[in-house]
């Protein structure tokens, strides 16, 4: 059932209320300050995906919202000074910890450090009279914090593109082409020594089974799309493949087995029914070809261990 | 991990390396971002988030570093993982007949047959056990009673009760001496002493199962070879002459006959399957022993039918058991007997002489002895209509004759 306009602001202001009772330092705020800020946050997490959600569905989610950062974030952009030195006080040492992981080195990390808080504070002037700082976007939904870091990460992309943009080297377009040419399915690497007719029939088949294992990568459930991406694109462990997702490690383990095995079979499906492999012929080629990663990857694993070794105190 | 998940997981570790990495022109804000990582999104927009996070790889990285950064997983390691999403039943009943699985009952079933054909060659064998094994017959009091019948018959050839019945007298019943056979024989024949007779109307219902017995141990006759025939049928006549005048004696009464008609053919249905199992069991292996000593010019025929038929009698059914009535019982006992003829057995109802196959449900065609019906007749039922005299119904080939 959807809500009326009435009824839908009703429950933002009964919503506002209940935040600021909940709240340890309201920092003065009323309801009404805060009705558009959670007009806008409902509408992008609850009503955009469900727009008959009916009022639990709205009160569950102004109930988590994080009232205290929001009071203060609310407060800063209204001037409070009192806020102001409350966020400089909590958070700046979690932006300069951000600006440091985002950063090559120390200075960089000052310097994206101290753009932060302009950008926060904001340069210019809305058509209320308020600076249009990015506080404005803060919604409460997420802790402060985690906030901040984000900020500071999508700061740091932003300033390396622009930087990327103006600078751009020979040598790093000789590296961007070297690491592209890394990136093409090189389907010699686990061939050995063999009669053209056999590296041509190879070199198809494993075409055929790497084209078919994107596609059978790109069927799966968006969850179980997201796990493979976070473990084999992103390098995560299974552990932190399960944090992302919010699950445990065995269960992103017991997902990851049972989305392998979909993969197979979605992969064997491909071959034979349009390349007009058999179920055994699919099957021993996929083997095949793993046998032959594995050989080629087990001489990479032992030279990075050597080196690994020669490097450290201990080796050297 | 399996072979199968080694050999994917090889392949999506080619294939991240080689694919080309995919982002979108549209990203996620900060705040979405973070209320992701924190898992603080509703149900339902989460959905829409993962989908662009899987396609987005800016997206995730920024994701994932903000989720780990955030301690996401200290968070789910201190929570409890997530029981295995429930199967279908057909994922359940697959699960059973999977290979690892198999490996398991594949033993268990071949441990479970060797222990089995074990236990089936080491069991002792003893042909006991097969007898013991047809049941209630054998321990019917009858194989008490088996052992002084040819006794009886010595004194009594008609129906004449035994003194008494000692199980002690058991093992004598089978004793295979043909000496002793040839005696019985003998006394059979033996004219019937009238003497003796007198006191069975007033026999008391005490040795009523010992009667019912005895009269089953009356022997009865294969047909006769060609020189013994007349002499037999007389015999079996002064047999039946010393019944009807035994039955005059008792002047019976017309409807306790006919209730006991009704009463004996009813038990003889109720005993025939009895019959047919322990016939299968006990004949077949007895007619093979006889025709053996035949071949040896062993025991007489005599001897072989007294033989057969006293195992035909330990397993035939007990229909004086049957009877529920305590009058029923003793009349019934008194007036009936049973003896074998060519293979038939019959019992004795009235003044009739009934095949025990005979059921009140078949048709009966009434045949006079002499008539051109009755010469037409198969040889076996005119061997057996020879040897009884009187009325008898023979149940030949599935059809009921009423031979006068």
């Amino acid at each position: 059932m959807n809500l009326t306009p009435k009824q839908f602001d009703e429950l933002i202001i009964a919503g506002a209320r209940r935040l600021l009772g909940r709240a340890e330092d309201a920092r003065s705020l009323n309801a009404e300050t805060l009705t558009q800020r959670l007009s806008a946050a409902t509408e992008k997490y609850v009503l955009k995906d469900d727009p008959s959600a009916d009022s639990t569905a709205i009160d569950k989610f102004l109930d988590g919202l994080h009232a205290d950062d929001l009071c203060l974030v609310v407060a800063c952009e209204r001037g409070d000074q009192t806020g102001w030195n409350d966020l400089f006080e909590r958070y700046g040492a979690t932006v300069r910890s951000a600006a440091r992981s985002a950063s090559s080195n120390e200075a960089m990390a000052d310097d994206l450090a101290q753009s932060i808080w302009a950008e926060l504070h904001g340069l210019k002037t809305r058509d209320d009279g308020l600076p249009a700082g990015k506080l404005a976007y803060y919604s409460g939904a997420g802790s402060l914090g985690g906030w901040l870091r984000a900020v500071v990460g999508q700061l740091a992309i932003d300033q390396h593109r622009r930087q990327a943009k103006l600078v751009q080297t020979e040598e790093d377009s000789d590296l961007d082409r070297l690491a592209h040419s890394d990136a093409e399915p090189d389907v010699h690497a686990f061939q050995s020594a063999a009669s053209p007719e056999e590296l041509l029939a190879s070199d198809l088949a494993a075409a055929d089974v790497e084209n078919a294992l994107g596609r059978a990568l790109g069927e799966l459930e968006d969850e179980d799309r997201l796990l493979m991406k976070l473990y084999y694109f992103d390098g995560l462990r299974l552990r932190e493949a399960g944090a992302v997702l919010g699950v445990h490690e065995a269960t992103a383990s017991r997902r990851l087995t049972r989305i392998h095995g979909e993969v197979r079979q979605r992969v064997e499906t491909i071959l034979m029914t349009e390349h007009g492999w058999t179920k055994s012929e699919a099957a021993n080629s996929l083997a095949e070809i793993a046998s032959q990663l594995q050989t080629e990857v087990e001489p990479m694993l032992t030279r990075n261990a050597e080196s690994r070794l020669q490097g450290s105190p201990a080796g050297g | 991990m399996t072979s199968n998940d080694e050999q994917i997981d090889l392949l999506m570790r080619r294939h991240a390396r080689s694919a080309k990495h995919t982002t979108t022109t549209d990203h996620l804000d900060a705040d979405e971002m973070n209320t992701f990582a924190e898992g603080a999104l509703p149900r339902v927009a989460r959905a829409r988030y993962v989908s662009h996070l899987a396609d987005c790889d800016q997206c995730r990285q920024q994701v994932a570093q903000l989720a780990l950064s955030a301690g996401a997983v200290v968070r789910t390691e201190q929570s409890v993982p997530e029981k295995p999403a429930s199967r279908s039943v057909w994922q359940v009943f697959g699960g059973w007949f999977a290979l690892p699985v198999l490996r398991y009952a594949a033993f268990a079933a071949v441990l479970l047959i060797v222990a089995g054909v074990a236990f089936i060659a080491l069991r002792p064998r003893s042909d006991g056990s097969l007898v013991t094994g047809n049941g209630p017959l054998e321990q019917h009091p009858a194989s008490a009673v088996k052992s002084s019948a040819p006794d009886s018959n010595a004194t009594s050839p008609t129906n004449t009760p035994p003194a008494t019945a000692s199980p002690a007298t058991t093992g004598a019943a089978s004793d295979q001496n043909p000496k002793r056979d040839e005696t019985r024989v003998a006394e059979n024949i033996s004219p019937p002493q009238p003497a003796k007779e007198a006191p069975l109307p007033s026999a008391s219902t005490e040795s009523k199962a010992g009667e019912s017995q005895a009269y089953k141990m009356s022997p009865s006759y294969a047909p006769p070879p060609p020189g013994e025939s007349q002499a037999r049928v007389r015999e079996q006549e002064s047999v039946a002459g010393t019944l009807s005048a035994q039955k005059k004696a008792e002047a019976p009464d017309k409807i306790a006959a006919a209730d006991r008609e009704r009463d004996a053919t009813k038990d003889a249905g109720r005993a025939d399957q009895g019959i047919r199992i322990a016939t299968a069991n006990q004949a077949a292996p007895m007619q093979r022993r006889a025709a053996d000593d035949k071949q040896k010019g062993g025991p007489s025929r005599n001897v072989d039918n007294l033989s057969m038929n006293r195992n035909q009698v330990e397993l035939r059914s007990e229909p004086p058991k049957t009877q529920t009535g305590a009058d029923n019982k003793t009349s019934t006992e008194e007036s009936s007997g049973t003896r074998s003829v060519g293979g038939h057995k019959f019992r004795r109802q009235g003044n009739s002489w009934v095949d025990q196959k005979f059921k009140s449900s078949m048709a009966m065609k009434s045949i006079s002895r002499g008539s051109d019906e009755f010469k037409a007749l198969d040889s076996g039922v005119r061997s057996i209509a020879q040897q009884i005299s009187g009325e008898v119904i023979v149940v030949w080939k599935g059809k009921a004759y009423l031979i006068r």
